[in-house]
């Protein structure tokens, strides 16, 4: 038995044969004479573009035009005349059209690998790709790779191509060894919830592993091979329990969330890139209660311009439709660093040069985001919240770069929804103690529990030796919630949770009881929190007990 | 002889999905069509060349089309540059 750490693509746990995928390799071989093979090349060209195209038109219509467009690009690569010059080449030689077709892939395949550049880079894998696709549809006798039976697929990387061609039903997992989490192939697997990791560098992947035993466990990302009976039969039993608490999880799909005596609260979701939004409608989420935008900074190796954030705005507002989706504005600093922006070395970071402190500094950085955000807004229902606020000055300041962005966008003719609203983090104590002046000025208050209780209790969060009385459910940090709470809506303006607190067992209760008005978690706890939601009668709940 | 220029605004410049759109559009028509950046020139119509210009974000590139369809090509090729990238 032995067993590899990786890391997760999507979750699940998978019981079953492993069937190893390896790409093709050919030998170097004579042919049956120059035109003969190119003949053959041709042939098996057109099978590979017609097989492109019915990949195409099935992601199409199962995962929609972005992930499909890959194979578009991937026919034109089969189809291009250098491509085709540089068989012809390897041909000149006497050789099968199998290895002329695999050498001229590598040959192009090693021109993307060299560039400078390392999206670029990553394109020699699509070159190689497309070159084993007419490869295998050259070597009719081997039909390549396909499953007889359930299996979890093991492979170094799989191209995305192979993975639409299989049988969606013999898969049981996939454990890509190499991989990353945002290739393309892992978020296709994630789209079609397939349970798998990836990266997992101590495995090696070898022929002989095909048809040993193992268990994907894609909660904890690890993968055992050979397990013993008793490992097998607690795994059977915890995915048995995980399918049928999943599956009875489904039932609270599309229902809105009520507590027991029929409280109404919403669940949102807390999203770190756009992409992710997938994962907060398959879900069902009402909305969007956090959506990190430093990571389009953290991605970028400058500043982000106008127009890409703009893209990345609207994705997310458009997927979301009528449903609202809070942006929050950039928060680096402390614990987030990013290189372009150079910032100096701190004594205190936690306490120090971070988020809305920074945009004052340089606000022509925020003000490019507050008008990449505004012409977002006319895409659906988007609502701004800026973090780290502890004054009124700050509020003022951001009013006036508000104004300043749509005074800009209107010059320039653009669209933009005039009343989109703004609200702050409440994650200070600042900002707790006075929310009663805030509350008359900002749309609505989210509270971020994680600096809330660092900052309240005075205790450094990652700070290993101070863990154990970390306690962010000490009554000082649920008093300035319920103090944020009150206030809110005292002046009429809604107030969300958007910390790891939100969706906190003990403290639930509490929060539907002083009548928080919405939590945002992880998508993958949406459907759990709703049912749990669904046992809690808050009329049987005692708010004293919390404060 | 059409030609116009064009400034790529995609912050991954000239990448494999958009070059794959640009592309196919280029093969509707029968003119040549050539891309040149930073002095090299590239055909239209010729995804790996196309792609080995390596034009990043922000850079400039100069589109070319001589034929009997290059009125057509010219604003077609334009057209999805500017929907694209």
């Amino acid at each position: 038995m032995d067993s590899h750490k990786g890391t997760r693509v999507f979750e699940g746990y998978a019981l079953g044969k492993l069937a190893v995928y390896s790409s093709i390799k050919v030998e170097k071989a004579a042919g049956l004479g120059q035109e003969a093979e190119f003949a053959r090349f041709e042939k098996a060209r057109e099978e590979t573009i017609a097989a492109l195209d019915k990949s195409y038109m099935e992601t199409l219509s199962k995962l929609g035009e972005e992930e499909a467009a890959l194979f578009a690009t991937h026919k034109l690569m089969a189809e291009d005349l250098d491509f085709e010059d540089a068989i012809r080449a390897e041909l000149a030689a006497d050789v099968s059209a199998e290895y002329a077709v695999q050498t001229a892939g590598a040959q192009l395949a090693e021109m993307f690998a060299s560039m400078d550049d390392a999206y670029m880079k990553e394109r020699a894998n699509d070159v190689r790709e497309v070159a084993a696709r007419i490869v295998s549809a050259l070597r009719k006798e081997d039909k390549g790779f396909c499953l007889n039976e359930p299996s979890i697929i093991l492979c170094e990387d799989l191209p995305s191509s192979e993975l639409m061609k299989l049988n969606k039903k013999m898969i049981l997992g996939i454990v890509f060894a190499k991989g990353g989490t945002n290739s393309h192939v892992s978020i296709l697997t994630r789209m079609l919830e397939i349970p798998s990791i990836c990266e997992t560098e101590t495995l090696e992947v070898t022929p002989d592993l095909d048809g040993t035993f193992a268990i994907l466990d894609a909660m904890k990302s690890e993968l055992i091979i050979g397990p013993d009976s008793k490992l097998l039969t607690s795994y059977s039993k915890k995915k048995k329990e995980y399918e049928e608490n999943k599956a009875k999880l489904q039932a609270f799909k599309g229902k809105p969330t009520l507590t027991k005596d029929g409280k109404k609260v919403a669940i949102y979701n807390n999203i770190a890139s756009s992409f992710e939004v997938e994962n907060a409608l398959r879900n069902d989420a009402e909305g969007i209660g956090l959506f990190r935008s430093e990571f389009i900074y953290l991605e970028a190796s400058d500043y982000p311009s106008e127009d890409e954030q703009f893209e990345h705005y609207k994705r997310v507002v458009e997927a979301m439709g009528k449903k609202q989706v809070i942006i929050r504005t950039l928060d680096i600093g402390a614990d987030k660093k990013i290189d372009y922006f150079d910032l100096p070395e701190e004594e205190n970071p936690a306490l120090g040069f971070r988020s809305i402190r920074i945009c004052k500094a340089r606000p022509e950085i925020f003000l490019v985001q507050l008008q990449a955000l505004y012409r977002a807004s006319s895409y659906g229902n988007l609502a701004v919240m800026v973090p780290m606020i502890i004054s009124l000055s700050e509020v003022k300041f951001i009013k006036e770069m508000a104004a300043l962005a749509r005074e800009n966008l209107k010059a320039r003719g653009l669209s933009f929804n005039k009343d989109m609203k703004i609200g702050i983090m409440v994650e200070t104590p600042a900002a707790a103690v006075c929310s009663d002046l805030f509350a008359a000025e900002v749309d609505f208050f989210s509270i971020g529990t994680n600096d809330l209780s660092q900052y309240t209790m005075a205790i450094d969060r990652v700070n290993p030796n101070l863990s154990s009385s970390f306690n962010p459910r000490h009554r000082a940090v649920l008093r300035l919630i319920k103090m944020a709470t009150d206030n809110a809506h005292a002046h009429g303006i809604p107030i969300g949770i958007c910390g790891e607190l939100a969706r906190d067992e003990k403290l639930l209760p509490f929060f539907l009881k002083i009548g928080v008005d919405e939590l945002s978690v992880s998508p993958a706890y949406t459907l759990s929190l709703r049912e749990q939601i669904s046992h809690i009668d808050t009329s049987k709940v005692d708010e004293a007990d919390y404060l | 002889m059409k030609s116009f220029t064009y400034v790529i605004t995609d912050k991954e410049g000239i990448h494999a999905r958009p070059a794959g759109i640009v592309v196919a559009e280029a093969k509707k028509y029968a003119s040549a069509i050539t891309i040149e950046n930073k002095g090299k020139k590239a055909d239209l119509k010729r995804i790996f060349a196309v792609m080995s210009l390596c034009v990043k974000n922000g850079e400039e590139v100069k589109i070319v089309a001589e034929g009997a369809d290059e009125e057509a090509a010219a604003a077609g090729v334009e057209k999805v540059l500017k929907e694209n990238l």
